[in-house]
Protein backbone atom coordinates (compact mmCIF):
# COMPACT_ATOMS: atom_id res chain seq x y z
CA UNK A 1 0.00 0.00 0.00
CA UNK A 2 1.41 3.26 -0.89
CA UNK A 3 2.32 5.60 2.01
CA UNK A 4 0.65 9.19 1.96
CA UNK A 5 2.56 11.96 3.03
CA UNK A 6 0.38 11.27 7.00
CA UNK A 7 1.87 8.12 7.29
CA UNK A 8 3.56 7.73 10.69
CA UNK A 9 7.56 6.58 10.16
CA UNK A 10 8.75 3.72 12.21
CA UNK A 11 10.94 5.22 14.95
CA UNK A 12 13.88 3.65 16.83
CA UNK A 13 12.78 4.84 19.86
CA UNK A 14 15.65 3.54 21.75
CA UNK A 15 17.81 5.95 20.10
CA UNK A 16 16.28 8.81 21.33
CA UNK A 17 17.27 10.81 24.45
CA UNK A 18 14.11 11.91 26.38
CA UNK A 19 14.17 15.18 25.46
CA UNK A 20 13.50 14.13 21.37
CA UNK A 21 11.06 11.54 22.99
CA UNK A 22 9.17 14.47 24.21
CA UNK A 23 9.54 16.81 22.19
CA UNK A 24 8.36 14.06 19.35
CA UNK A 25 5.06 13.30 21.90
CA UNK A 26 4.34 16.83 21.54
CA UNK A 27 4.49 17.29 17.97
CA UNK A 28 2.27 14.15 17.45
CA UNK A 29 -0.36 15.57 19.87
CA UNK A 30 -0.46 18.83 17.52
CA UNK A 31 -0.88 17.35 14.44
CA UNK A 32 -3.33 14.61 16.48
CA UNK A 33 -5.36 17.99 17.31
CA UNK A 34 -5.52 19.13 13.83
CA UNK A 35 -6.76 16.29 12.55
CA UNK A 36 -9.52 16.29 14.82
CA UNK A 37 -10.45 19.85 14.12
CA UNK A 38 -10.61 19.06 10.24
CA UNK A 39 -12.73 15.75 11.04
CA UNK A 40 -15.22 17.97 13.13
CA UNK A 41 -14.96 21.12 10.08
CA UNK A 42 -16.04 18.31 7.72
CA UNK A 43 -18.77 16.59 9.53
CA UNK A 44 -20.28 20.06 9.61
CA UNK A 45 -19.84 20.57 5.89
CA UNK A 46 -21.77 16.89 5.24
CA UNK A 47 -24.20 17.89 7.85
CA UNK A 48 -25.01 21.47 5.94
CA UNK A 49 -24.86 19.79 2.82
CA UNK A 50 -27.54 17.44 3.86
CA UNK A 51 -29.53 20.16 5.71
CA UNK A 52 -29.75 21.58 2.26
CA UNK A 53 -30.99 18.44 0.46
CA UNK A 54 -33.40 16.85 3.03
CA UNK A 55 -37.09 17.77 3.53
CA UNK A 56 -38.16 17.57 6.64
CA UNK A 57 -41.90 17.34 7.18
CA UNK A 58 -43.95 17.88 10.27
CA UNK A 59 -48.15 17.67 10.05
CA UNK A 60 -48.26 20.88 7.48
CA UNK A 61 -44.79 22.47 7.69
CA UNK A 62 -42.15 21.87 5.79
CA UNK A 63 -38.42 22.62 6.46
CA UNK A 64 -36.35 22.88 3.90
CA UNK A 65 -32.74 24.62 3.33
CA UNK A 66 -33.28 25.86 7.14
CA UNK A 67 -36.60 28.18 6.07
CA UNK A 68 -40.19 27.06 7.32
CA UNK A 69 -42.63 26.67 4.58
CA UNK A 70 -46.44 26.05 4.76
CA UNK A 71 -47.99 23.70 2.68
CA UNK A 72 -51.08 25.50 1.10
CA UNK A 73 -52.41 22.85 -1.21
CA UNK A 74 -52.10 19.53 0.06
CA UNK A 75 -51.67 18.11 -3.34
CA UNK A 76 -50.67 19.49 -6.37
CA UNK A 77 -50.48 18.53 -9.99
CA UNK A 78 -47.29 19.91 -11.43
CA UNK A 79 -46.47 18.87 -15.06
CA UNK A 80 -48.76 16.39 -14.54
CA UNK A 81 -47.32 14.70 -11.56
CA UNK A 82 -49.48 14.44 -8.44
CA UNK A 83 -47.33 15.97 -5.54
CA UNK A 84 -47.91 15.44 -1.57
CA UNK A 85 -45.39 16.02 0.94
CA UNK A 86 -44.51 12.60 0.53
CA UNK A 87 -43.23 13.26 -2.84
CA UNK A 88 -41.86 16.24 -1.55
CA UNK A 89 -39.86 14.77 1.14
CA UNK A 90 -38.66 11.96 -1.23
CA UNK A 91 -37.31 14.60 -3.94
CA UNK A 92 -36.45 17.82 -2.67
CA UNK A 93 -35.37 19.32 -5.73
CA UNK A 94 -39.27 19.66 -6.32
CA UNK A 95 -39.03 22.25 -3.27
CA UNK A 96 -38.49 25.05 -5.79
CA UNK A 97 -40.77 24.44 -8.05
CA UNK A 98 -43.47 24.56 -5.36
CA UNK A 99 -42.52 27.52 -4.05
CA UNK A 100 -42.19 29.25 -7.29
CA UNK A 101 -46.08 28.22 -8.04
CA UNK A 102 -47.16 28.88 -4.77
CA UNK A 103 -47.85 25.71 -3.48
CA UNK A 104 -45.40 26.33 -0.45
CA UNK A 105 -45.35 29.77 1.01
CA UNK A 106 -42.84 30.96 3.65
CA UNK A 107 -43.32 31.00 7.62
CA UNK A 108 -42.01 33.94 8.83
CA UNK A 109 -41.54 33.89 12.34
CA UNK A 110 -41.29 36.51 14.65
CA UNK B 1 -84.41 58.62 6.31
CA UNK B 2 -84.81 55.61 4.39
CA UNK B 3 -85.98 56.99 1.49
CA UNK B 4 -84.37 60.31 0.03
CA UNK B 5 -85.65 62.96 -2.12
CA UNK B 6 -83.80 65.52 -1.01
CA UNK B 7 -81.62 66.56 -3.70
CA UNK B 8 -85.04 66.08 -6.02
CA UNK B 9 -86.84 68.64 -4.21
CA UNK B 10 -83.95 71.13 -4.04
CA UNK B 11 -83.54 70.64 -7.68
CA UNK B 12 -87.55 70.30 -8.78
CA UNK B 13 -88.73 72.56 -5.46
CA UNK B 14 -91.70 70.80 -3.15
CA UNK B 15 -95.27 70.69 -4.28
CA UNK B 16 -94.60 70.38 -7.68
CA UNK B 17 -97.73 68.63 -8.78
CA UNK B 18 -97.47 65.14 -10.46
CA UNK B 19 -93.86 67.03 -12.39
CA UNK B 20 -92.41 63.08 -13.09
CA UNK B 21 -94.07 60.21 -14.48
CA UNK B 22 -92.77 56.32 -14.10
CA UNK B 23 -91.81 56.38 -17.55
CA UNK B 24 -89.08 59.88 -16.47
CA UNK B 25 -87.95 57.68 -13.64
CA UNK B 26 -84.36 55.84 -15.29
CA UNK B 27 -83.84 53.06 -12.89
CA UNK B 28 -79.71 52.61 -12.32
CA UNK B 29 -77.51 50.12 -14.02
CA UNK B 30 -77.82 46.69 -11.99
CA UNK B 31 -75.50 43.33 -12.97
CA UNK B 32 -77.53 40.59 -13.50
CA UNK B 33 -75.75 37.32 -11.66
CA UNK B 34 -74.25 35.72 -14.49
CA UNK B 35 -72.92 33.22 -12.41
CA UNK B 36 -76.32 31.86 -11.21
CA UNK B 37 -77.34 30.69 -14.62
CA UNK B 38 -74.06 29.35 -15.61
CA UNK B 39 -74.82 27.20 -12.56
CA UNK B 40 -78.24 26.56 -13.63
CA UNK B 41 -79.89 28.13 -10.84
CA UNK B 42 -82.62 25.85 -10.07
CA UNK B 43 -85.66 26.15 -7.80
CA UNK B 44 -86.60 23.98 -5.01
CA UNK B 45 -88.51 23.03 -1.48
CA UNK B 46 -85.01 21.67 0.15
CA UNK B 47 -82.54 23.20 2.47
CA UNK B 48 -80.30 20.63 1.67
CA UNK B 49 -79.78 18.61 -1.48
CA UNK B 50 -78.80 15.24 -1.70
CA UNK B 51 -77.18 12.88 -4.41
CA UNK B 52 -74.91 9.95 -4.14
CA UNK B 53 -71.87 8.94 -6.58
CA UNK B 54 -71.91 5.35 -7.55
CA UNK B 55 -68.67 3.64 -8.98
CA UNK B 56 -67.00 0.28 -9.10
CA UNK B 57 -63.20 -0.54 -9.56
CA UNK B 58 -61.89 -3.56 -11.66
CA UNK B 59 -64.45 -5.56 -13.36
CA UNK B 60 -62.67 -7.03 -16.17
CA UNK B 61 -60.39 -9.83 -16.24
CA UNK B 62 -59.17 -12.74 -18.08
CA UNK B 63 -60.99 -15.95 -18.23
CA UNK B 64 -60.74 -19.26 -15.97
CA UNK B 65 -63.01 -22.12 -14.84
CA UNK B 66 -62.26 -21.01 -11.55
CA UNK B 67 -65.02 -18.47 -9.84
CA UNK B 68 -62.95 -15.24 -9.30
CA UNK B 69 -64.95 -12.27 -8.38
CA UNK B 70 -63.62 -8.50 -8.47
CA UNK B 71 -64.84 -5.22 -8.29
CA UNK B 72 -65.83 -3.75 -5.48
CA UNK B 73 -68.73 -1.20 -5.80
CA UNK B 74 -69.18 2.20 -4.05
CA UNK B 75 -72.11 4.40 -3.13
CA UNK B 76 -70.55 7.87 -1.85
CA UNK B 77 -73.34 10.33 -0.57
CA UNK B 78 -72.65 14.15 -1.87
CA UNK B 79 -74.77 16.98 -0.16
CA UNK B 80 -75.03 20.93 -0.46
CA UNK B 81 -76.49 22.85 1.80
CA UNK B 82 -78.84 26.15 0.60
CA UNK B 83 -78.08 28.86 3.25
CA UNK B 84 -80.75 31.90 3.79
CA UNK B 85 -80.19 35.41 3.57
CA UNK B 86 -83.06 37.89 3.80
CA UNK B 87 -84.13 41.42 1.78
CA UNK B 88 -85.01 43.94 4.08
CA UNK B 89 -86.00 47.57 2.96
CA UNK B 90 -88.14 50.17 5.18
CA UNK B 91 -89.39 52.96 3.33
CA UNK B 92 -90.96 56.28 4.76
CA UNK B 93 -93.33 57.37 1.83
CA UNK B 94 -94.48 60.44 3.07
CA UNK B 95 -90.86 62.10 1.90
CA UNK B 96 -92.33 62.31 -1.57
CA UNK B 97 -95.59 63.66 -0.96
CA UNK B 98 -94.78 67.12 -2.06
CA UNK B 99 -92.40 66.17 -4.43
CA UNK B 100 -91.90 65.69 -8.12
CA UNK B 101 -92.51 62.26 -7.88
CA UNK B 102 -95.73 63.22 -5.66
CA UNK B 103 -97.44 60.57 -8.92
CA UNK B 104 -96.16 57.45 -6.53
CA UNK B 105 -97.98 59.01 -3.63
CA UNK B 106 -101.75 58.22 -2.68
CA UNK B 107 -102.61 60.75 0.09
CA UNK B 108 -106.44 59.28 -0.33
CA UNK B 109 -105.12 55.85 0.75
CA UNK B 110 -103.93 55.84 4.07
CA UNK B 111 -102.68 52.04 3.25
CA UNK B 112 -98.72 53.11 2.55
CA UNK B 113 -97.59 49.59 1.73
CA UNK B 114 -100.68 49.69 -1.43
CA UNK B 115 -98.27 53.48 -2.34
CA UNK B 116 -96.83 53.38 -5.88
CA UNK B 117 -93.30 53.88 -4.68
CA UNK B 118 -93.56 50.82 -2.38
CA UNK B 119 -94.50 48.84 -5.04
CA UNK B 120 -91.91 50.11 -7.17
CA UNK B 121 -88.79 49.61 -5.11
CA UNK B 122 -89.96 46.04 -4.34
CA UNK B 123 -90.72 44.94 -7.17
CA UNK B 124 -88.07 47.09 -9.58
CA UNK B 125 -85.42 48.23 -7.29
CA UNK B 126 -84.69 45.84 -4.62
CA UNK B 127 -84.72 42.84 -6.30
CA UNK B 128 -82.99 43.65 -8.88
CA UNK B 129 -80.59 45.23 -6.68
CA UNK B 130 -80.19 42.03 -4.19
CA UNK B 131 -79.08 40.06 -7.28
CA UNK B 132 -76.42 42.47 -8.09
CA UNK B 133 -75.56 42.20 -4.17
CA UNK B 134 -75.32 38.68 -4.40
CA UNK B 135 -73.20 38.36 -7.82
CA UNK B 136 -70.80 41.00 -6.77
CA UNK B 137 -70.44 40.29 -2.98
CA UNK B 138 -71.38 36.80 -2.36
CA UNK B 139 -71.55 34.34 -5.24
CA UNK B 140 -67.74 33.41 -5.24
CA UNK B 141 -66.22 36.15 -2.89
CA UNK B 142 -68.77 35.49 0.04
CA UNK B 143 -67.38 34.09 3.28
CA UNK B 144 -70.21 34.52 5.69
CA UNK B 145 -69.10 35.88 9.16
CA UNK B 146 -70.60 34.98 12.75
CA UNK B 147 -74.55 36.73 12.87
CA UNK B 148 -73.83 40.10 15.34
CA UNK B 149 -77.73 40.26 16.74
CA UNK B 150 -79.59 43.23 15.53
CA UNK B 151 -77.60 44.15 13.00
CA UNK B 152 -77.31 43.83 9.65
CA UNK B 153 -74.50 41.62 7.76
CA UNK B 154 -72.41 43.69 5.97
CA UNK B 155 -71.96 43.00 2.23
CA UNK B 156 -69.37 39.72 1.48
CA UNK B 157 -70.00 38.23 4.79
CA UNK B 158 -73.30 37.06 4.24
CA UNK B 159 -73.06 33.91 2.53
CA UNK B 160 -70.13 31.12 1.39
CA UNK B 161 -69.27 31.53 -1.93
CA UNK B 162 -67.73 29.22 -4.66
CA UNK B 163 -64.32 30.92 -4.09
CA UNK B 164 -64.35 29.81 0.01
CA UNK B 165 -65.73 26.22 -0.78
CA UNK B 166 -63.32 25.85 -3.60
CA UNK B 167 -60.43 27.07 -0.88
CA UNK B 168 -61.57 24.08 1.67
CA UNK B 169 -62.23 21.41 -0.87
CA UNK B 170 -58.26 22.13 -1.86
CA UNK B 171 -57.28 21.90 2.39
CA UNK B 172 -59.02 18.67 2.44
CA UNK B 173 -57.98 17.41 -0.69
CA UNK B 174 -60.97 16.91 -2.59
CA UNK B 175 -59.78 19.36 -5.03
CA UNK B 176 -56.25 19.12 -6.68
CA UNK B 177 -55.50 22.23 -7.74
CA UNK B 178 -53.16 21.65 -11.46
CA UNK B 179 -50.44 24.38 -11.50
CA UNK B 180 -50.61 26.86 -14.05
CA UNK B 181 -48.37 29.38 -14.49
CA UNK B 182 -46.70 31.31 -11.62
CA UNK B 183 -48.24 34.07 -11.93
CA UNK B 184 -50.65 35.12 -15.36
CA UNK B 185 -49.01 37.13 -17.68
CA UNK B 186 -50.53 40.43 -18.70
CA UNK B 187 -49.26 39.91 -22.33
CA UNK B 188 -52.85 38.70 -24.33
CA UNK B 189 -50.83 36.23 -26.36
CA UNK B 190 -48.97 34.56 -23.41
CA UNK B 191 -51.85 34.38 -21.70
CA UNK B 192 -53.39 32.30 -24.26
CA UNK B 193 -50.38 29.93 -23.85
CA UNK B 194 -50.50 30.01 -20.60
CA UNK B 195 -53.89 28.79 -20.31
CA UNK B 196 -53.37 26.43 -22.92
CA UNK B 197 -50.70 25.32 -21.23
CA UNK B 198 -52.69 24.59 -18.02
CA UNK B 199 -55.77 23.00 -20.08
CA UNK B 200 -52.97 20.18 -21.51
CA UNK B 201 -51.23 20.00 -17.79
CA UNK B 202 -55.23 19.04 -16.24
CA UNK B 203 -55.58 16.41 -19.38
CA UNK B 204 -52.18 15.40 -18.71
CA UNK B 205 -53.27 13.81 -14.97
CA UNK B 206 -55.16 11.17 -15.98
CA UNK B 207 -56.80 9.46 -19.32
CA UNK B 208 -60.26 9.51 -17.60
CA UNK B 209 -59.38 13.42 -16.78
CA UNK B 210 -58.54 13.96 -20.32
CA UNK B 211 -61.83 12.09 -21.75
CA UNK B 212 -63.88 14.44 -19.44
CA UNK B 213 -62.09 17.60 -20.49
CA UNK B 214 -61.97 16.67 -24.28
CA UNK B 215 -65.38 15.27 -24.34
CA UNK B 216 -67.76 16.93 -21.22
CA UNK B 217 -66.44 19.81 -19.84
CA UNK B 218 -67.94 23.00 -21.78
CA UNK B 219 -66.67 26.27 -19.82
CA UNK B 220 -63.58 27.74 -18.54
CA UNK B 221 -64.81 30.22 -15.48
CA UNK B 222 -62.37 32.88 -14.69
CA UNK B 223 -62.51 36.64 -14.08
CA UNK B 224 -63.86 39.16 -16.65
CA UNK B 225 -60.67 40.73 -16.94
CA UNK B 226 -58.91 37.24 -17.51
CA UNK B 227 -61.44 36.91 -20.21
CA UNK B 228 -60.95 40.03 -22.02
CA UNK B 229 -57.66 39.64 -21.95
CA UNK B 230 -58.17 35.66 -23.81
CA UNK B 231 -60.56 37.14 -25.97
CA UNK B 232 -57.76 39.93 -27.30
CA UNK B 233 -54.63 36.99 -27.50
CA UNK B 234 -57.05 34.62 -29.94
CA UNK B 235 -56.86 37.69 -31.67
CA UNK B 236 -53.68 38.32 -32.02
CA UNK B 237 -52.52 34.61 -31.70
CA UNK B 238 -54.42 32.50 -34.39
CA UNK B 239 -56.60 35.87 -36.39
CA UNK B 240 -53.28 36.37 -38.21
CA UNK B 241 -53.80 34.46 -40.86
CA UNK B 242 -56.27 32.86 -43.10
CA UNK B 243 -57.64 30.25 -41.23
CA UNK B 244 -59.25 32.37 -38.58
CA UNK B 245 -60.75 31.08 -35.24
CA UNK B 246 -64.30 31.58 -35.62
CA UNK B 247 -65.26 31.96 -31.61
CA UNK B 248 -62.26 33.95 -29.94
CA UNK B 249 -63.43 32.50 -26.81
CA UNK B 250 -63.23 29.04 -27.44
CA UNK B 251 -60.09 27.45 -26.96
CA UNK B 252 -58.02 26.48 -30.29
CA UNK B 253 -57.05 22.33 -29.09
CA UNK B 254 -59.70 21.79 -27.33
CA UNK B 255 -63.13 23.77 -29.36
CA UNK B 256 -65.73 22.56 -27.14
CA UNK B 257 -63.80 24.82 -24.10
CA UNK B 258 -65.21 28.37 -24.14
CA UNK B 259 -64.05 30.91 -21.72
CA UNK B 260 -66.69 32.90 -19.72
CA UNK B 261 -65.82 35.78 -18.28
CA UNK B 262 -67.75 36.07 -14.20
CA UNK B 263 -68.35 39.68 -12.61
CA UNK B 264 -68.11 37.56 -9.24
CA UNK B 265 -64.36 36.24 -9.55
CA UNK B 266 -63.37 39.86 -10.32
CA UNK B 267 -59.56 40.42 -9.12
CA UNK B 268 -59.40 36.79 -8.74
CA UNK B 269 -56.63 34.87 -10.62
CA UNK B 270 -58.23 31.70 -10.24
CA UNK B 271 -59.52 29.54 -13.20
CA UNK B 272 -62.20 27.29 -12.87
CA UNK B 273 -63.57 24.46 -15.06
CA UNK B 274 -66.06 21.52 -15.18
CA UNK B 275 -68.94 20.09 -17.04
CA UNK B 276 -72.53 21.76 -16.62
CA UNK B 277 -73.77 18.86 -14.87
CA UNK B 278 -71.35 18.97 -11.90
CA UNK B 279 -72.35 22.99 -11.62
CA UNK B 280 -75.14 23.81 -9.66
CA UNK B 281 -77.34 26.34 -8.24
CA UNK B 282 -80.31 26.13 -6.27
CA UNK B 283 -82.86 28.69 -4.66
CA UNK B 284 -85.64 27.53 -2.17
CA UNK B 285 -88.86 29.51 -2.10
CA UNK B 286 -88.09 31.90 -5.34
CA UNK B 287 -91.58 33.02 -4.97
CA UNK B 288 -90.85 34.96 -1.59
CA UNK B 289 -87.81 36.43 -3.22
CA UNK B 290 -90.10 37.93 -6.24
CA UNK B 291 -93.66 38.58 -4.41
CA UNK B 292 -92.30 40.16 -0.65
CA UNK B 293 -94.10 40.59 2.24
CA UNK B 294 -94.63 43.96 3.86
CA UNK B 295 -95.05 44.55 7.42
CA UNK B 296 -96.68 47.66 8.92
CA UNK B 297 -95.15 47.82 12.45
CA UNK B 298 -95.20 51.57 11.95
CA UNK B 299 -97.75 52.40 9.39
CA UNK B 300 -96.26 55.30 8.12
CA UNK B 301 -92.68 53.12 7.49
CA UNK B 302 -93.84 49.89 5.92
CA UNK B 303 -90.86 47.21 5.64
CA UNK B 304 -90.63 44.74 2.55
CA UNK B 305 -88.88 42.00 3.59
CA UNK B 306 -88.44 38.43 1.68
CA UNK B 307 -86.50 35.71 2.89
CA UNK B 308 -84.72 32.65 1.06
CA UNK B 309 -82.22 30.45 0.62
CA UNK B 310 -79.68 29.53 -1.82
CA UNK B 311 -76.86 27.23 -2.83
CA UNK B 312 -73.84 27.72 -5.19
CA UNK B 313 -71.29 25.23 -5.50
CA UNK B 314 -70.38 21.57 -7.35
CA UNK B 315 -71.35 17.86 -6.61
CA UNK B 316 -68.08 15.75 -7.59
CA UNK B 317 -64.97 18.46 -6.72
CA UNK B 318 -62.52 15.31 -8.32
CA UNK B 319 -64.15 16.29 -11.33
CA UNK B 320 -63.19 20.09 -10.88
CA UNK B 321 -59.92 21.56 -12.32
CA UNK B 322 -58.61 24.76 -10.68
CA UNK B 323 -55.20 26.12 -10.62
CA UNK B 324 -53.24 27.05 -7.88
CA UNK B 325 -53.85 30.73 -7.92
CA UNK B 326 -56.48 32.62 -5.94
Amino acid sequence: MAKGKNTPQSLDLASLSQEELLAKATELQASNEALVAKVSDLEKVIDELSQANTVKVTGNEISHEGKVFNLVTPRFYLGGQLITKEVLEADASLVAAAIEYGNLVEITKE
Amino acid sequence: MSLNVTSLKAAFGKAFGSGLMQKDLDTEFLVPSKTDAEFNLVPTELTQIRRAKTSVDQVLQAFQAAATPVGIVSIEPRSIDLQDLKYELELDPDEIEDSAVSFFADPDNNDRKSWGITKYVMNVLMIQKGRENFELHEAYKGVKAAIVPGSASALGASFNGLGKKIAEDIVSGAVTPVNGAAAWSTDPVDFVGELETWVEACKATSEINRSIIENMCDKIHMSQALAARFRLGMKLKYNVNYAQVGDPLSLFDTPNLSVSGLPSMSSRNRVFMTFKANRCAYIKRPKSEKDCGISEANPYKPMIYAKFWKALGYWHPEYVFVNQLV
